[in-house]
């Protein structure tokens, strides 16, 4: 029988194959967007290649982050139960489905006129390198889990992703209640201008 | 249309972050204060479960107890089937009726469990079923007099079945609860300390009468090797420091107490300096659901923001057209948006993306 470890694997290595596209490709359409030499050079069929691509992958990958976080969460508790590092797996898989809902969004509201503004473009690619930056942490919290060492060992400062943030019940509800409002109120409050 | 769009991306965020909420109990249903019945549905239902192969022995730190005093209760159990999650729950009970049936109904006091916690059910993992497993409980006596029967039971899976064992068969084992004798040694005032972190030493204090001199022990479960440390007295008590862990683990100890007449000890309690049991995964939850959310919110609207410039401009057409484009392009400007040979139904970004090769293809210029 095939453990949910196996699962996790090829889980987690297609949500950080399609979160590397689509950084490449939205941080590429960012630059050319924000230096004009670049978008001369590039052929504009590329360009919009590298859009549809990111697009595509963005929305591929974070459709694979909850089978990603099932598969890891029945693997560590067939691995002994949850630790603090397997808890901070957790919350930064948060701020990955985050960022990458923020990509997702931005072009599905702009389409591809998004790479015509600046700051709509910045934001893209900052969104979409955060995004890519927590898909890397969460691999390294996993390559410290199973294998005790990580590639993020090399670098000569500590991240202090290893240890959990020590919050209670109730404060994590608050807040909890808190985004949950913010999100709705963005959602259904905020106007959302028609792009043509 | 608009209020259901938006309602429908707020279930479908909400069913793919809720998925790690949503477990199955083959993964267990972590410690916790539970009657035996607790997992019946599925472990004692005829037609999903088998009987389990596994081989329980309780024994007793001692035969007796006196009204509030200490008693630990250990289970061997092994030659149990084993699941992939190779997870087994241990109950230790007062009967096997499946209700009402942990110590607490009876008045007993679980002071610590083997994972370091306070719970009469403790899940277990197994690395080999020949072995088996070692559970221990500490607890304090009710305060009334009497005779209480224990029972351990048992919950595992296996062969794609669930499982069930229990020690009713062999009558489990009874301990009468008799009066405190006179000048008997005995903790006054003492909350026995179950966790710690790793690296640091723990110092235990407690309040004893009747006695005078006490010591501490202490041994890692599943050696022999006892270790012996010589308690001070203070003016809040009597005092003794435990090693350092080193690594995730536990250790168990207890308080030797003697005076002229007596010498007796306390329960083992379990120390455990192990993370996976003093995690709490429901605020990483919602704060994994809180993060999502408050960044999408955050980008969602700075986009719907800055994308108010775009209702105003016009799509920057020379953009999309880069010298290296227009290599295999004239410099005519008959290629417009409302150019006649334009197909109906093509967006304006499909015409300028394919338009010029559509051109081509029909033998035009572009």
């Amino acid at each position: 029988m095939v453990s949910t470890a196996v699962f996790h694997a090829i889980s987690t290595e297609m949500v950080v194959g399609s979160f590397a596209i689509a950084a490449l490709g939205s941080i590429t359409c960012a630059v050319a967007t924000l230096i004009p030499s670049i978008r001369e050079r590039m052929p504009s069929r590329l360009h919009m290649q590298l859009d549809s691509a990111a697009y595509i992958a963005s929305i591929f990958g974070i459709l694979m982050v909850p089978l990603a976080i099932v598969t890891g969460y029945l693997t560590a508790e067939s691995m002994g139960g949850q630790n603090g590092m397997s808890l901070n797996k957790m919350i930064f898989s948060g701020l990955c489905i985050g960022f990458w809902s923020g990509v997702i969004s931005g072009r599905r509201l702009c389409g591809y006129r998004l790479w015509d503004h600046r700051g709509l473009a910045i934001l893209q690619g900052c969104s979409a390198l955060a995004g890519f930056t927590t898909t890397v942490i969460l691999g390294s919290l996993g390559g410290q889990l199973g294998r005790g060492e990580t590639a993020l060992d090399l670098l000569p400062f500590d991240l202090g992703i290893y240890t959990p943030p020590s919050i209670g019940i109730v404060p994590a509800l608050v807040l909890f209640l808190f985004s949950g409002l913010a999100l709705g109120s963005v959602l259904f409050l905020q106007s959302r201008p028609v792009i043509e | 249309m608009w209020i259901l769009n938006r309602l429908l991306i707020l279930g479908v965020l909400a069913c793919l972050l809720s998925s790690p909420v949503m477990e199955a109990n083959p993964g267990g249903n972590g410690d916790g204060t539970r009657d035996f019945a607790c997992g019946g549905a599925c472990h004692a239902d005829p037609d999903i479960s088998q009987p389990s192969s596994a081989v329980i022995t309780v024994n007793t730190d001692r035969e007796s107890t006196y009204v509030d005093g200490p008693l630990t209760i250990t289970a061997e159990i092994s030659g149990m089937e084993l699941s992939d999650r190779r997870l087994v729950g241990v109950f230790l009970t007062t009967g096997t009726f499946g209700v009402d049936d942990s110590p607490d109904d009876s008045g007993w006091i679980v002071t610590s469990d083997a994972n370091g916690g306070t719970s009469n059910y403790v899940e277990m993992h197994v690395l080999d079923s020949t072995a088996g497993i070692s559970v221990s409980w500490s607890l304090t006596a009710p305060p009334v007099e009497g005779v209480t029967t224990f029972h351990i039971g048992i919950h595992h899976g296996g062969g794609g079945a669930a499982r069930l064992a229990d020690t009713s068969d062999n009558g489990g084992i009874s301990i009468a609860v008799g009066p405190i004798p006179e000048n008997f040694p005995q903790l006054s005032d003492w909350t026995p300390v179950t966790q710690r972190e790793i690296g640091a030493s723990t110092t235990l204090e407690a309040k004893i009468v009747n006695v005078t001199s006490v010591n501490l022990e202490w041994q890692i479960p599943g050696t022999n090797t006892m270790q012996s440390i010589s308690a001070e007295s203070t003016s809040n008590g009597w005092q003794a420091s435990l090693p350092a862990a080193l690594a995730e683990g536990a250790l168990e100890y207890r308080w030797r107490l003697s005076n002229q007449d007596f010498e007796t000890t306390s329960a083992w309690t379990t120390l455990s300096s192990d993370s996976a049991s003093s995690v709490d995964v429901n605020p990483a939850r919602l704060l994994m659901l809180t993060l999502a959310m408050i960044t999408a919110s955050l980008l969602i609207s700075l986009q719907r923001f800055m994308a108010n410039d775009l209702i105003s401009s016009e799509p920057k057409m020379e953009q999309l057209e880069s010298p290296k484009d227009r290599i295999f392009q004239t410099d005519s400007p008959t290629f417009t948006m409302d150019d006649p040979r334009r197909p109906v139904g093509w967006t304006d970004e499909q015409w300028t993306h394919y338009g010029p090769d559509y051109i081509s293809n029909l033998g035009g210029v572009v």
